[in-house]
């Protein structure tokens, strides 16, 4: 509690930093206007939302949020009381936060204002509200991972994200929901914002749900078959999944600790490249990090595409992909190639579509050895029942680790050799490559297609980034955001963001806004 | 190829440490053949003999000691 001569000092800060904010949004509505490309792929009713707020600050990105704060025109404490205020209007119909840390988030918002004030300013995630997945090690703000196993763990420190993100002066507001222990692609609970009675997908759903919400201007998820990216492309907004070893695992409930990746989820590029550029980096507490400097992402983004060599992944590939999407992929590779990149198709050797296989037993014996400290004990009893239920909503966690335990120690490792043959395919495949091209989805959210492959997971095996952004949307169904996923060679996420960014600004799907 | 059932299933779990509940039998059992059906696809990818698993590991070297002896 400040004193009162401090709490003076706090409104008055806050006045002169609130007296600019009105004039510094009004310039950055024109300021954010990008060159559009119009290549005809379905588009939603473009709307910006502003119902669930007193304002439209909860909208801004990472970027333009800290252009302001930077230069003292918004303080992070009216931010974050603007994100507060909207997580609590929309939160009960969106599902995307399990805990919302107001008070911390607050008082770090207050310790963020002051800093500035003096001159401190920590750099661009200085003052700006995130939240993270609740499989991230939070200090003394439970940790749950969406299962009643966990529901009172309180963990003692922070997972090395969080840390980072923490350093770099961003705000906490809370921790973001899933399926139980991120097993799975659809969050129950945890509703999409373009279409509230459709789900966010998984397993980062809070994350993806937040974000087009505009109740977090940044966020934090993981990867194992593709739910960062999953949510992405079904919320429309960016997710990316760093090349394995580049950001710390340590700190954050696992599913698989060689298919796990950890990395941001943003509404722009730009904002991405900002989170990246903060979490990335060695960490000699997790054994797969990887001692390799860390380049200045946002930096890198002034480069454009031309001359690229982009992989289009062959449309006999995506014959199961819903027509919607193909449609808006064949729009999106257009619009690269129009900024100048070389395209060229890409098949796949049919053997790597068999070793791919492998990541089903590497993450479930993984997870049955994760999980082995919870089936020896009583907090067997815990997990979310899957007898007698079924349904995209229905947590198997407990089934799917107990098949697992039974596999053998031959039968892991005969997965892991195959997964070597994949990634030295993978590695010949992009010989002639510089990023390679997919849907990141085989249909918006909740339209059920069976394709043979979704060329999600592979990226997991092999461990190559991967990112998805906004690529279009749907006709029918109506609305529904469509997402394109590049992908590089390892260490090369810069390049991944490079590619995205050029389609960013060619395009405006990023700019469109749920109609809650 | 059915070789497991619902009494050699609880058996290799009795085995493994873990006791799964008669009502859970059947959905173990499922998944299980289902994990089995994905491990002979694999198993048809005849690895060659020289194919060591993706997850071996790697040492560094020491850091150079700077002290004199």
């Amino acid at each position: 509690m400040p004193s009162e001569s401090e709490g003076d000092n706090e409104r008055t800060t806050r006045r002169r930093f609130l007296e600019m904010s009105t004039v510094a949004l009004t310039g950055l509505a024109g300021a954010s206007v990008s060159t559009s490309i119009n290549h005809s792929p379905p588009r939603a009713p473009s709307r910006v939302s502003g119902s669930g707020g007193s304002s439209d600050l909860p909208s801004l990105s990472i970027a333009d949020a800290a252009r302001l704060i930077s230069s003292r025109r918004l303080s992070p404490v009216e931010l974050t009381t603007a994100v507060l205020a909207r997580i609590e209007t929309l939160n009960p119909r969106v599902g995307a936060f399990i805990t919302v840390a107001g008070e911390q988030a607050l008082a770090a918002a207050r310790t963020a204002e002051r800093e500035i004030q003096r001159g401190a300013y920590r750099g661009p995630l200085h003052g700006i509200p995130v939240g993270v997945k609740d499989t991230y090690y939070t200090k003394g703000i439970r940790t749950t991972a969406a299962s009643p196993v966990l529901r009172n763990f309180v963990p003692d420190f922070d997972a090395a994200i969080v840390e980072r993100m923490l350093k770099a002066g961003a705000i906490l507001t809370g921790k973001l929901n899933l399926p139980e222990f991120s097993f799975g692609g659809y969050t129950p609970g945890c509703n999409n914002p373009w279409d509230l009675t459709r789900n966010a997908g998984g397993s980062s759903g809070g994350a993806g749900a937040a974000l087009a919400a505009s109740l977090v201007l940044g966020a934090c998820g993981g990867d194992t078959s593709g739910s960062i990216r999953n949510p992405a492309s079904t919320c429309g907004v960016v997710g990316l999944k760093p090349t394995f070893g580049l950001v710390s695992r340590y700190g954050v409930v696992p599913i698989s600790w060689t298919l796990d990746h950890l990395g941001p989820m943003a509404r722009t590029v730009t904002d991405t490249a900002i989170l990246l550029g903060t979490i990335a980096g060695h960490d000699p507490r997790d054994r797969s990090s990887a001692r390799v400097p860390v380049p200045d992402y946002r930096n890198m983004l002034r480069r454009n595409v031309r001359g690229l060599r982009l992989g289009v992944i062959a449309p006999a590939e995506i014959d199961g992909f819903h027509p919607d999407t193909r449609d808006a992929f064949s729009a999106a590779v257009k619009v690269l190639e129009s900024l100048g990149a070389e395209v060229r198709e890409v098949a796949f050797p049919a053997r790597m579509k068999v070793a791919a296989r492998c990541q089903r037993i590497i993450r479930i014996c993984e997870a049955a050895a994760y999980h082995r400290q919870f089936l020896t004990t009583d907090a067997v009893n815990s997990y979310i029942s899957d007898v007698g239920r079924s349904g995209p909503g229905v947590s198997r966690v407990r089934t799917t680790v107990e098949a697992g335990s039974l596999l053998t120690a031959a039968q892991y490792v005969q997965a892991q050799r195959a997964r070597a043959l994949f990634i030295d395919d993978m590695h010949k495949v992009f010989e002639p490559l510089d990023a390679l091209l997919s849907p990141t989805m085989p249909s918006p959210a909740g339209v059920p297609v069976s394709p043979p492959e979704t060329f999600r997971d592979w990226w997991n095996v092999c461990g190559f980034p991967a990112i998805s952004l906004p690529c279009g949307f749907s006709r029918n169904p109506a609305g529904l955001p469509i997402g394109l996923q590049v992908c590089t060679r390892p260490f090369h996420d810069g390049l991944a963001l490079v590619v995205a960014h050029a389609f960013e600004t060619a395009t405006d799907w990023h700019q469109r806004r749920p109609p809650l | 190829m059915q070789v497991m059932n619902r009494d050699t299933l609880r058996t290799l779990a009795a085995a493994n440490g873990l006791t799964i509940p008669e009502e859970r039998l059947e959905l173990v059992l499922r998944e299980y053949e289902s994990l089995m059906q994905t491990l002979r696809e694999l198993n048809a990818l005849q690895l060659p003999a020289e194919a060591e698993p993706a997850d071996t590991f790697s040492l560094a070297p020491p850091p150079l000691s700077s002290g004199r002896r």
